[in-house]
């Protein structure tokens, strides 16, 4: 099957360091990638520059056989690690502007997610808590039937209940189609999900290897296997 | 899609544009109207009037500053907001940097536009003589009699509304390039932006004064050569400083046109193909 998530040799500097340097991997249609690695490690500088809001110093990225650009961000789902929502919106204006500019939000689904979340439409975002904020912002890009996800931390900053919650969300509401990578540092509470799992470690391509056959091999549970590989 | 950025920008100007719009007519009716109602026989000299006129006539000058300020300052947030946290957003949509740069441009051109009849409508209230139509007589916000109507008139002033317009683009584009370039710097990016603006301001007015000089010294040698040889001049002459003439009257909207073109370049490279969010 041909790759839907291509990344060539990326490298990024920030002045004289590097995030990223010369990292390669590609990722098929249906599968559910972890993005693992320390803090500092570059997760997040991949992730943007995959949804094209960094440049990088050098190397490619191809979605869908495409450079990042208005098409791919057509059909990527992008959950930053940040709110991005306007505080001022609330629910409904949130939802409005979704389905204002992707085409692929799925509007009814969003609806039944927020009515899980007892989110009113008129609900000011402002006025939430940070994790509900989150989860809000969760919901609208699992409401779109993008062909790529990238999730920077969903799962970060919440409580345990939130977390279940969240990976819940992720994993009922992804394309079949569609690739899912999703970086965490919380291992243990994805592994059973992943399919793949790519290992960064100071900007470089620790591994890439299935899950399964990560645990076979090493004899180890991923999340012991990160401990190891990451131990200070 | 630049039309629904173009809704969703104006959307949020607008939020804080439409009641700074209407604090200022507000203020502008108050202060007349207590300054009409004095000169009425059976309000004259009353306490109330004349306090209320006391305070509220400052609120309202203030408020036509206000108007100004904040029209600035609210276009050029949402820029500033555009390549922080809410570029998290903006820029994962699909549409292209030029889009993204056309609508802020645009939304804040047309609420500075806005912003002008509402200023205009502000003073006129202010004066306090509404008995008088808007267009004519000594308090009218425009007098018909002192309208040009004849194709100079119409074109100079023309001319003038688009120098005007061209001097707030380059304010809007000037101000999105410091932060476009302030941005770099992700932790200090407002600071950077700072010195950005200060830097480049005063390298520019280097450079305009500079220019300035030049230009003078090229007018003051031509407008010589042209007196001494006034009675000589041949039709020759007469069309080469009437094209002559014809420049220097449009180098400023050249120039200005000009700068924009090159702000406008240089602010969608740093969105685009330079873009780092912090």
């Amino acid at each position: 099957m041909s790759e839907l998530y291509q990344v060539s040799a990326l490298t990024k500097f920030y002045g004289a360091k590097a995030a990223l340097n010369n990292v390669t991997f590609g990722v098929e249609p249906g599968r559910l990638v972890g993005l693992l690695g320390p803090n500092g490690s570059g997760k997040t500088t991949l992730l943007k520059i995959s949804a094209g809001l960094l440049q990088a110093t050098t190397g490619q990225v191809w979605i869908d056989g495409q450079e990042p650009g208005p098409y791919t961000k057509a059909v990527t789902a992008f959950l930053p690690d940040r709110m991005a929502l306007p505080t001022e919106y609330r629910v409904q204006d949130a939802v409005s502007f979704y389905r204002d500019f992707f085409s692929d939000f799925d509007t009814a689904k969003v609806h039944a997610m927020l009515a899980d979340l007892k989110l009113e439409p008129g609900q000011r975002i402002g006025a939430m808590s940070k994790g509900t904020q989150e989860k809000l912002q969760l919901c609208l890009t699992m409401g779109r039937q993008a062909r790529l996800y990238l999730l920077d931390e969903p799962l970060g900053g919440v409580d345990p209940a939130a977390r279940e919650y969240i990976l819940r969300t992720i994993l009922c509401n992804y394309n079949e189609d569609a690739a899912v990578v999703i970086s965490t540092h919380l291992i243990e509470d994805v592994e059973t999900a992943l399919d793949e799992v790519l290992l960064l470690k100071d900007g470089a391509l620790l591994a890439h290897q299935n899950v399964d056959k990560l645990r076979e091999e090493s004899g180890k549970s991923l999340d012991e296997y990160f401990r190891e590989a990451f131990r200070c | 899609m630049f039309q629904k950025l173009f809704k969703y920008e104006a959307l949020a100007v607008g939020r804080v544009m439409v009641p700074v719009w209407l604090g200022a007519l507000v203020l502008a009716v108050l202060s007349g109207g207590a300054m009409q109602l004095q000169n009425l026989p059976p309000f004259s000299g009353t306490p109330f009037l004349v306090i209320l006129w006391t305070v509220v006539a400052p609120l309202s000058v203030l408020s036509l500053l206000a108007v100004i300020a904040v029209c600035i300052a609210a276009n050029i947030q949402r820029f500033y907001t555009l390549l922080g946290v809410r570029g998290y957003l903006y820029f994962c949509l699909p549409v292209n940097p030029w889009q993204q740069l056309a609508a802020k441009w645009a939304v804040a051109m047309v609420s500075s536009a806005i912003s002008v009849p509402v200023l205009l409508l502000c003073s006129w209230l202010m004066g306090g003589d509404w008995r008088l139509t808007l267009f004519a007589g000594d308090h009218a916000l425009i007098r018909i009699e002192d309208l040009d109507l004849t194709w100079q008139g119409v074109g100079s002033t023309a001319y003038t509304i688009l120098l005007a317009a061209l001097a707030v683009s380059f304010v809007y584009l000037y101000f999105y390039l410091c932060i476009g370039i302030g941005a770099h710097w992700p932790q200090h990016r407002l600071a950077a932006s700072v010195i950005v603006y200060f830097v480049l301001s005063f390298i520019l007015q280097v450079l305009l004064l500079l220019g300035l000089v030049v230009l003078g010294v090229y007018l003051y040698n031509m407008l010589d050569y042209e007196y001494t040889a006034f009675a000589l001049v041949t039709d020759a002459q007469r069309t080469k400083w009437t094209i002559r003439n014809t420049l220097l009257i449009a180098s400023p909207g050249l120039l200005l046109a000009a700068a924009n073109g090159i702000l406008w370049a240089v602010n969608l490279r740093l969105i685009g193909k330079k873009l780092n969010l912090a």
